[in-house]
């Protein structure tokens, strides 16, 4: 469905080119949902953003190549990009109090993309507005169509985004990080709302995460990132499982756990990812992390353990 | 204010004279001194209420047709700088400050002395110093917004950049633009006033209070009241739209309250 190949993003700045991402590949297959998880300023948000060209091309250098449907969506054209997005590839951004225009109803905002791809009347665009509030669960849809984002709580301007994403049934649906302005309730409800849709439209989800909770409830597969890199790529099984890389083995030490004994701390990875404006030459994570040996100067390949796990670790296999 | 823009609506009507009627046989009344003419007369015997009223015409046609200008041409120029910026930004800025670090009513004389005077270059020339306001304010809340997230999220649904500019972001920009009008109209008002005064304003016969004042020097200590109704006019003019912008503000603008 999705191919992502050897992807970098660097943004030339004053101080030094910061590499926010560097070399990430990965598949996203047919009805799949794959879940992207990493700290801050890992990359994830910039990798997906990078996918639609959505940061403006002065701003930043984009390498490797995106296909999709047999194009390469880095080399196409500004039109024929437009024509893709929204329509083929949707994008849900991360907050849902500043992504909504605060001066149009939302009506108009879900339609928009019908309207601009589809061609079709005000009319027929309406009431696709109102299926998908419903589909969405809005109620009242009908009436809540002539509103304006202030009069909607957060998680239903979130589920209103996600109502927008969907109005033109694209095949692939990028979500970058949508539920983490939202209680848990909310966030359970909207999860829920993309398994049903994934089921009825067939569409492909790629999720931004940060939070290993919503990946074991939702993906198929998940990438963790790190400084710029997937560092560990599997099923959600196995990485949950038998985690190979240490950092993922940290970030799943650091969950509480309902079975473990109340008084002991939880586990912190010590110190800080790298700078990303001077990249380190060895493994990028080895300044936290517990297994380094000599070796890890070296930086390490991404390598297969299994044919759905993929470990970037000199160590992976025999930790 | 409302009372304003209706006096130079129904000018026609309201006038119990024509403003350009000459009476040789009542020059110079005194409010009241002569049952036909409450406000008296001026130094050619024309009815001073009639003139007063049809200034109200002359004023509120030389400061909504400044500022209708200066919305036409300031508001696209600040909105284009403002979002695609580049060589066309530069160039704009650098002319807005060209522009405002240049005394506006020196411009606007030096313009009216080259064009000649009359109504169309009154209004001709204050437009030119006008829409730069316009588009000083256009532009930076362009450069704002453009950053918002909803900017980035109507890109990714695959709405083009003039869709982006024209429909997502100009109507949030829209309240201190207007604000910035409502403002500009009182500002029209005084500089055409002043240039009347100056005697490069509006042609005779036409009724203009700045002109009104400027006539009244001669006879001001005794017929005090030519200079005293067209100066009052001005300025309760001039206040009605002062409190118009400042209504105008608190109602589009709630944040700004919080600032007094």
């Amino acid at each position: 469905m999705l191919e992502v190949e050897d992807l970098h993003v660097h943004f030339p700045t004053p101080d030094g080119v910061v590499q926010a991402v560097n070399g990430i590949s990965y598949s996203l297959g047919k009805k799949e949902i794959l879940a992207i998880v990493g700290e801050s300023g890992s990359g994830k948000s910039v990798g997906v953003l990078s996918l639609l060209r959505l940061i403006p091309a002065r701003d930043c250098k984009v390498q490797g190549s995106v296909n999709f449907e047999g194009k390469n969506l880095l080399k196409l054209s500004d039109p024929e990009m437009r024509e893709l997005r929204g329509n083929r590839i949707a994008m849900v951004f991360q907050d849902p109090m500043t992504s909504l225009n605060p001066v149009l109803r939302i009506g108009d905002q879900i339609q928009e993309s019908v309207i601009e791809h589809q061609g079709i009347s005000e009319k027929i665009a309406k009431s696709r507005a109102i299926e998908l509030l419903e589909l969405v669960g809005i109620p009242e849809a009908g009436k809540r169509y002539r509103h304006y984002p202030h009069q909607f709580s957060g998680g239903m301007r979130q589920r209103i985004m996600i109502a927008a994403g969907l109005a033109c049934e694209p095949s692939i649906l990028i979500a970058d990080e949508p539920t983490t302005a939202l209680d848990v309730t909310i966030q359970a409800q909207i999860i829920d709302l993309v398994k049903k849709l994934r089921r009825e439209i067939g569409m492909s989800v790629i999720w931004i995460t940060h939070d290993l909770g919503i990946v074991a409830g939702l993906a198929d597969r998940v990438a963790v990132m790190y400084a710029g890199k997937i560092v560990e790529f599997a099923t959600v099984d196995q990485l949950f499982k038998t985690p190979q890389h240490p950092y993922s083995r940290g970030l799943l030490n650091s969950l509480p756990r309902l079975d473990a004994r109340s008084e002991k701390p939880l586990d912190a990875i010590e110190g800080l990812p790298p700078n990303l404006i001077n990249y380190p030459a060895s493994c990028p994570f080895l300044e936290r992390c517990s297994y380094q040996t000599e070796h890890c100067q070296i930086p390490p390949e991404m390598r297969s353990i299994t044919t759905t796990h993929e470990v970037c670790c000199h160590h992976a296999g025999k930790l | 204010m409302g009372f304003i823009l209706f006096l130079a609506l129904f000018a026609d009507l309201l006038s119990p004279f024509a403003y350009d009627r000459v009476y040789f046989d009542r020059v110079l009344l005194m409010p009241f001194e002569h049952p036909e003419h409450p406000l008296g007369t001026d130094e050619v015997g024309r009815d001073y209420l009639s003139r007063l009223i049809y200034g109200a015409r002359t004023s509120m046609m030389v400061s909504l047709s400044v500022q209708m200008i200066a919305l036409i041409i300031g508001l696209p120029i600040g909105a284009l700088a403002g979002y695609f910026g580049g060589a066309f930004d530069f160039v704009i800025s650098r002319i807005i400050d060209i522009m405002t670090a240049f005394p506006a009513l020196l411009f606007t004389i030096l313009i009216i002395s080259v064009l000649g005077g009359g109504m169309p270059t009154i209004i001709v020339a204050l437009s030119i110093t006008s829409w730069i306001v316009i588009a000083r304010i256009t532009r930076a809340q362009i450069l704002t917004l453009r950053e918002q997230e909803y900017c980035t999220a109507a890109r990714g649904i695959g709405a083009s950049e003039w869709r982006i500019l024209f429909r997502h972001l100009l109507p949030n920009a829209m309240s201190p633009i207007l604000i910035a009008v409502s403002f500009g109209i009182p500002t029209a008002i005084f500089a055409e006033a002043g240039l009347s005064f100056l005697g490069l304003g509006v042609n005779d016969p036409i009724a203009s209070w700045g002109k009104m004042v400027g006539a009244s020097n001669a006879y001001v200590r005794v017929y005090w009241h030519l200079a005293l109704l067209p100066t009052l006019a001005i300025a309760l003019t001039m206040l009605g739209f002062s409190f118009l912008g400042d209504g105008l503000r608190d109602a589009l603008d709630p944040k700004q309250k919080i600032r007094v």
